[in-house]
């Protein structure tokens, strides 16, 4: 039994560690020359004679070694950064709209040609590279929006623009080298880079929620073998030269072995504003408040309420009402006048109440009167400027009163 | 001139072809596997083609015995190369015991009998940990000759 177990061992060891050298992607230097060398011993009658060591070829000379020399195998991924897609708003700023990291897997150092992003413009749907299949591809409903595009290097997962190498004109990577395990015994190349493509002054109009197809394609650029550059865009066809180092483009499930394209959406977030207006009457001259009538000299009150339904901010929103010129602006039974605004922040959870006034004052409120016609007109504007920016879900509610003429 | 240069090969094989004239050609191959008609795949020892990391080379080493006498007591030794992993049960050889070396060719067992010593405990050596490959062979006639082959996955 126990020599059983010990015959079995050593063929599902085999078998074990075959797999486990496979996934070892990377590998023995390409360059490297692997030699070879038997030696026979052997007696004639009981005298030893002098060792005979092997020729590489029939005829040739004894102790040369057969050798051959590790070709370089073009092997790297590329990965999306992002699990989600990017989102961006129109606020000017430099926002990241792709990020990949390239991953090299030969067995030399290798640089990358990146191409520049392609927005996709012919596209109708965007297949995000490995994007959730519950909702790829998605609706490509924007098209070349993006102006100011940079690519930027990163050796880590975060973009920082004032560290981080911009690569501009020709648009290629720094050479992942090599990098000697600690233990010694397996050279690894699987360095990896982080490219970041951002878009600065987004200045483009849509709808929320607006997709925008990326497209970008990464390639093998040259390789650096036994310290000379060498360019590896094309495989070596012809057969192989034993003693020099060939191309073989690894990556035989592709139909484009040189090539990774990496696919993303970008999805724009705008605000989305609704303004609702209702009216309600409060009093009039004869019944008072007390189930009040539409008759000239009843008051009414009107309420406008602006909501972000987006996700975008909407800043210097202007809310105007011009009044047809039988209604004037303001209570003439009472005197008070009621105009309000009322701004919701829905972030901060919190509601500041604002008693406006008509007059052109520092106040987001503001009464003007076109008298030029025959009966004056009366224009009621609230501006929120840049000091009240409706955010996602913010509310602006503004209460005026008017009066029947 | 043509005298001298008969003369030295002369000197050189006299010797030996009183005895046992004994070569050894050392060949590599690219191993490829391929898939039969009938769903059966069978092994190609094809000439050597692009070898990259994982794949799979074959040395085939023949021994010849040119000479008038029989090699008795023949042994082969080929060291594993460096950057390459011996497979396992891949040494063949007619006629031959086949032995491994875990320590650099000092001391030679069969692979379900070559123990390394890790961690103070004593384990079977692992295909890996094999740093040489010996054949032996009872004699190799005169004017006979044969093979022997193992096979490495370069790292």
């Amino acid at each position: 039994m126990k020599l059983h177990n010990a015959l079995w061992v050593p063929a599902v060891i085999g078998a074990l560690s075959g797999m486990a050298t496979n996934a070892y992607a990377v590998g023995t230097t390409a360059g490297t020359t692997i030699n070879n060398t038997a030696t026979l011993d052997f007696k004639v009658g009981a005298t030893d004679q002098p060792q005979v060591e092997s020729t590489p070829t029939i005829g040739g000379t004894p102790g040369d070694p057969t050798s051959f020399v590790v070709d370089v195998k073009v092997n790297f991924s590329v990965d999306r950064l992002a699990t989600t897609t990017y989102t961006v708003t129109n606020d000017g700023l430099e926002t990241t709209v792709m990020a990949y990291k390239i991953t090299n897997l030969s067995n030399a150092p290798l640089d990358f040609s990146l191409a520049a992003i392609d927005q996709m413009a012919t596209a109708g749907t965007v297949a995000v590279t490995g994007g959730d299949p519950a909702t790829n591809p998605v609706a490509d409903t924007i098209d070349n929006a993006l102006t100011a595009v940079k690519y930027y290097e990163s050796d880590d997962a975060i973009l920082d623009t004032g560290a981080d190498t911009e690569i501009t004109g020709t648009l290629v990577t720094s050479q992942l080298t090599t990098t000697t395990l600690a233990d010694g015994a397996t050279n690894a190349t699987d360095d990896i880079t982080y490219i970041y493509v951002t878009a600065t002054d987004i200045g483009f109009e849509g709808t929320d929620a607006d997709i925008l197809g990326l497209e970008t394609t990464v390639s093998g650029r040259n390789a650096l073998i036994s310290s000379v550059q060498t360019d590896i865009t094309t495989e070596t066809t012809a057969a192989d030269s034993v003693g020099a180092v060939d191309i073989v483009h690894a990556d035989i499930a592709d139909s484009a072995k040189n090539e990774e394209t990496t696919t993303d959406a970008l999805e724009l977030t705008f605000p989305i504003l609704e303004l609702v207006k209702t009216q309600a009457i409060s009093e009039d001259p004869i019944n008072g408040t007390t189930n009040p009538k539409f008759i000239p000299g009843a008051v009414v009150t009107y309420t406008l309420t602006l909501t972000n339904t987006g996700r975008g901010t909407a800043t210097n929103a202007v809310i105007a009402d011009t009044l047809v010129s039988s209604l004037r602006f303001g209570d003439a039974i009472n005197g008070t006048d009621l105009f309000t605004l009322d701004f919701t922040d829905d972030s901060a959870g919190t509601t500041t109440p604002t008693t406006l006034t008509p007059a052109a004052d520092t106040d987001e409120g503001e009464v003007a009167t076109d008298s030029s016609g025959a009966s004056p007109i009366d224009t009621v504007t609230v501006d929120l400027g840049t000091g009240l920016q409706m955010e996602a879900d913010d509310i602006a509610v503004v209460k005026f009163e008017v009066t029947i003429q | 001139m043509k005298i001298i240069r008969a003369f030295v090969i002369g000197l050189i094989l006299t010797p030996l072809a009183a005895m046992a004239d004994v070569t050894l050609v050392n060949q590599a191959f690219k191993i490829v596997l391929k898939q039969q008609q009938d769903g059966s795949v069978t092994e190609e020892w094809q000439s050597l083609d692009k070898i990259v990391p994982g794949d799979i080379v074959g040395y085939r080493i023949e021994y010849a015995n040119t000479g008038t006498e029989a090699a008795t007591s023949v042994a082969i030794n080929n060291p594993i190369p460096e950057k390459t992993t011996y497979i396992a049960n891949s040494a063949t050889g007619l006629n031959s015991k086949v032995t491994y070396s875990a320590d650099n060719g000092q001391a030679f067992a069969r692979a379900a009998e070559l123990f390394v010593v890790k961690d103070g405990k004593q384990q079977l050596a692992r295909p890996e940990e094999i740093t040489h490959i010996r054949w032996n062979l009872d004699a190799i006639a005169p004017a006979s000759k044969g093979t022997v082959e193992f096979k490495v996955r370069v790292n």
